[in-house]
């Protein structure tokens, strides 16, 4: 048996991605997706994850980017965390933090969609009928998507090749159709993905931490940010 | 008649619950200040409260706000018949590049329940439009939210802003959000930081030296 080197950490909207780019020795945990909207457990959901990792690990792999600081103070004993240097995931499913940049600029107020969120994940449609409609009515359900998304203007289905584009196309449509949305695909990339997968990690694109440090968000908010005029 | 029910209401987001007990409230007699300090304010802080212990999401805050919300608007021609004085004005606003407007909505409508005339100036509001908003108004409050760790630090460009146009001494700049902490608050020269919409009122009566 070869000695497992690599462990990957991902949260599970990305099962798609990372099953398309991984290695078949690869170990791979999937956490829930939606941990984000809880920074403040998400520490301790990682960690869990981590915890369980045997001691031959060297390098685990954190499918994360800062999400709400929601990965700060994560970490590892005696292996070393690598992680995308991201704010969020739009930026590693695009394939660059400059595109995912490009994009905000040309419509900020997009609601990104992947395979991933479709299938595993919870978007504001599948919210607004299988939690609101049930709970409040149709009005009142009503009244909660329209402030969740009353800043919006535009679904974009992010299209990487990669899981069922299909059943996602569906789901984009529709949310973009009930909430009275533009839709749109742009193109993505598994680049990002596959580089944090198989290395090297440069310290522009990735956050390398040694083991027994935690994570700390000043690496991600070094990065260039959204400028002011 | 006791106040109870309407504060209920609220933390039931019971939109009907609130027009009719808010109703009833004026006509037995109760002062306005006092359905608001009363009921409302109390009502929302125990949402705001089970918010931030995830006892409830956001969509029971959504509802929440909209039922204090039609009670706020019920008492305000009151307010200004009984000549009430605001405690003070404060404008606020989510940061340059950032369109979330949930969290800063919550204390607009906290600010506006605790007696403050409040000045929403929207979202993706640059450093300019928050320092023309304290022009305008002469607020002695403003208020800066954000969600995004990518736009937290705009906030200082707001705090910046305010004093080229020499206007920081004459105002109290809170910030809040979710990636906010008052380390960073601190950090950037903010004078306070509200980690729920409750502590956003105390906080800014506490820096007007309101009781």
């Amino acid at each position: 048996m070869p000695r497992v080197r690599r462990h990957l950490i991902a949260c599970e909207v990305f099962r798609d991605e990372f099953e398309a780019v991984s290695p078949p020795g690869l170990a791979r945990t999937y956490l829930p997706q939606g941990l984000h909207r809880t920074p403040g457990k998400m520490p301790a959901a990682i960690q869990g994850a981590l915890n369980g990792v045997g001691p031959e690990v060297e390098t685990v792999l954190l499918g994360y980017g800062l999400c709400s600081n929601g990965v700060v103070g994560v970490a590892a004993r005696s292996a070393r965390l690598v992680l995308p240097r991201i704010h969020d995931c739009i930026a590693l499913l695009l394939g660059s933090r400059d595109r995912y940049e490009a994009e905000v600029a040309a419509c900020p107020g997009t609601y990104y969609i992947t395979p991933g969120w479709a299938c595993y994940g919870t978007t504001s449609l599948s919210c607004y009928k299988n939690e609101y409609l049930p709970k409040y009515g149709e009005e009142t359900a009503r009244y909660i998507a329209g402030e969740l998304l009353k800043n919006y203007s535009r679904v974009a289905l992010i299209a990487h090749g990669g899981g069922d584009m299909e059943a996602a196309r569906a789901h984009a449509a529709e949310m973009a159709e009930v909430f009275g949305l533009a839709y749109a695909e742009i193109p993505g990339s598994l680049d990002y993905v596959r580089r944090l997968v198989q290395g090297p990690w440069d310290g522009q694109d990735f956050v390398v931490v040694e083991p027994g440090s935690a994570i700390s968000p000043t690496p991600f908010l070094t990065l260039h940010t959204i400028a002011l005029p | 008649m006791d106040l109870n029910a309407l504060k209920d209401a609220v933390i039931n987001g019971d939109l009907k619950g609130c027009t009719i007990l808010t109703e009833v409230a004026i006509q037995a007699g109760h002062p306005p200040e006092k359905i608001m300090n009363e009921a409302l304010v109390p009502g929302m802080d125990v949402v705001g409260e089970k918010f931030r212990c995830n006892e409830v999401y956001v969509p029971e805050v959504l509802v929440a706000a909209r039922a204090m919300k039609k009670s706020l608007a019920m008492l305000k021609p009151l307010l200004i018949q009984t000549g009430a004085k605001p405690v003070g004005v404060a404008v606020a606003g989510t940061v340059k590049g950032d369109l979330h407007d949930i969290g800063k909505n919550l204390v607009c409508m906290m600010w506006e329940g605790a007696g403050f005339e409040v000045v929403d100036l929207g979202v993706d509001v640059s450093p300019d439009k928050f320092v023309q908003g304290v022009k305008d108004t002469g607020a002695q409050i403003v208020g800066i939210s954000t969600l995004l760790t990518t736009t937290m630090l705009n906030m200082r460009g707001v705090i910046q802003a305010l004093e080229r146009a020499q206007l920081r001494e004459k105002v109290k700049v809170l910030v809040g959000g979710a990636p906010v902490t008052q380390t960073f608050a601190t950090e950037i020269g903010a004078d306070g930081y509200g980690e729920s919409a409750a502590v956003a009122v105390e906080k800014a009566k506490e820096l007007l030296g309101i009781a």
